[in-house]
């Protein structure tokens, strides 16, 4: 009997070790994704996708493991407003892309700080969190609905 | 039947009974794994920006009139180097009135053949194509930034940062080339440009104009410094806004469209004086109030996509070869 309790238990371990680890590689559906952010994130702004020329000219990409990525910014440049969100396929590619972000953003402090200090605030503030193989980046007003967003779409 | 037989039946049962869970749970598990998505679709490739073609259509000579030549300057030296003096040539208006005609970057007239600059806004000039600007480099600020953003001129080269003015281009490190960042006028030494188009001040525009103006032109000498002797150099106007989003949006009763006027009018004397040549590209944007229609801005002074396509529309009509 209690051989068979120990095997029960191990089971359930193996079966929560498995499902467990399935949920954080779910895959998320990037253009829907996006969609989503664009209509519940307030960014004051009409936000345009870049193409990947000039993505490449505002972040360091030189890395291994960036399996795909689409990155907003304002269409007018009139403020820092920006979404990106990144896919990668190992930890030491997501913390590259976290590192890209990072000197992102600190370029943007740069270009607002002395031109909109009130953007600059938004940029100390930006969201940079990472879920399963993803890296989300955004500079809006409501960062806690993306947030939500982000971490309800890949649970 | 014997105790002892019973006894190994409830073994095999007690045997049987773990297998039977494992087996379960690994099924359960690969379902909620999602194994199904071994077999989802490739990635993507990520598609550029498209513009509507109606809108964006590429300008190419479709009326068949032969190119109107432009009148051969008798003042030896390149335009960018000609001095202020040449400003009385009077063979800047007779470029105006050619027909529309496909003139690309290879099919160049000599720098001597160029009209001097004026105290006025380049005329009209025969139609180039895109290609006019795969050699040439934008300067300026949030407002140029736009050209790389939207994509509508590719294949040109934008230096250009948000934030960026008259008070700081000589300092501000804003463009990122490989490892390091360069100011514009760094970025602009190691590029060889044989068109450079400016704009700035936008965002200074609540200064002194006479050390705007002053500083534009310590701009204009490092640029023709740092260019070529045949690098012609464009230098636009400053774009108008809508008053009232301008005035919400940044700062009440400040700059106004009068302002800009004013300020144009200095820069287009500049322009003369230094030898370069003064774009007017706010008539592109005015409406009949001389502002730019509230349905062309977010915010007052920046522009919308549609915009920039009128942009070049202007200058692939005020270009010289």
């Amino acid at each position: 009997m209690k051989k068979n309790i120990a095997v029960m238990l191990c089971c359930l371990m193996l079966f929560f070790v498995i499902t467990g680890c399935a949920s954080s590689k779910k895959a998320l559906d990037m253009d829907a994704f996006s969609k989503e952010v664009l209509s519940k994130g307030s960014f004051g702004d009409e936000l345009i996708l870049l193409s990947d020329k000039v993505v490449a000219d505002y972040y360091d990409l030189s890395f291994d493991g960036l399996e795909e990525y689409r990155v907003y910014v304002s269409s007018s440049s009139a403020t820092a407003s920006e979404f990106a969100v990144f896919k990668c396929d190992s930890d030491a590619a997501l913390k590259s892309a976290k590192t890209a972000v990072e000197a992102r953003i600190s370029d943007q402090i740069t270009n607002y700080e002395n031109y909109r200090p009130d953007e600059k605030f938004r940029l100390d503030n930006a969201l940079v969190e990472t879920n399963g193989n993803y890296l989300l980046f955004v500079v809006s007003d409501n960062n806690a609905a993306i947030q939500n967003l982000f971490g309800n779409t890949l649970k | 039947m014997s105790s002892k037989k019973i006894r190994r039946t409830r073994r095999q049962k007690s045997a049987v009974v773990p297998l039977i869970i494992v087996s379960s749970a690994v099924v359960f598990s690969a379902l909620l794994a999602g194994i199904w998505q071994l077999n989802s679709p490739k990635i993507e490739v990520l598609s550029p920006l498209v513009f509507d073609p109606s809108v964006t259509g590429e300008y190419t000579s479709s009326i068949a009139s032969p190119q109107v030549a432009l009148p051969s300057e008798p003042s030896s030296g390149s335009a960018a180097s000609s001095s202020g003096s040449d400003a009385g040539s009077s063979n800047t208006a007779s470029g105006a009135s050619g027909p529309i005609s496909s003139s690309s970057a290879s099919e160049a007239i000599p720098a001597s053949a160029r009209p001097s600059p004026q105290n006025q806004a380049l005329p009209e000039q025969p139609r180039v194509t895109s290609s006019y600007f795969d050699d040439a480099v934008f300067i300026g600020d949030s407002l140029t930034v736009g050209i790389k953003h939207y994509d509508v001129m590719s294949n040109t080269t934008v230096f250009a940062a948000t934030g960026v003015g008259l008070e700081n281009i000589f300092t501000k490190q804003a463009i990122k080339q490989g490892e390091t960042t360069l100011t514009i006028l760094d970025a602009l030494s190691r590029h060889s440009a044989k068109k450079v188009y400016i704009m700035l001040g936008a965002n200074s525009l609540m200064s002194n104009f006479d050390h705007l103006i002053k500083q534009y032109g310590l701009l204009i000498d490092e640029v023709l410094k740092r260019t070529n002797d045949d690098t012609i150099i464009y230098v636009q106007s400053v774009l108008p806004i809508n008053e009232p989003l301008f005035h919400v949006k940044y700062a009440p009763n400040t700059t106004t469209n009068a302002d800009i006027d004013r300020f144009n009018e200095k820069l287009c004397a500049l322009a003369a004086e230094k030898g370069v040549y003064y774009l007017d590209v706010a008539s592109a944007f005015k409406d009949e109030n001389n502002a730019m229609p509230e349905s062309n801005t977010p915010d007052g002074m920046h522009i919308i996509s549609s915009q920039y396509v009128v942009w070049f529309d202007y200058l692939k009509t005020h270009a010289l070869a």
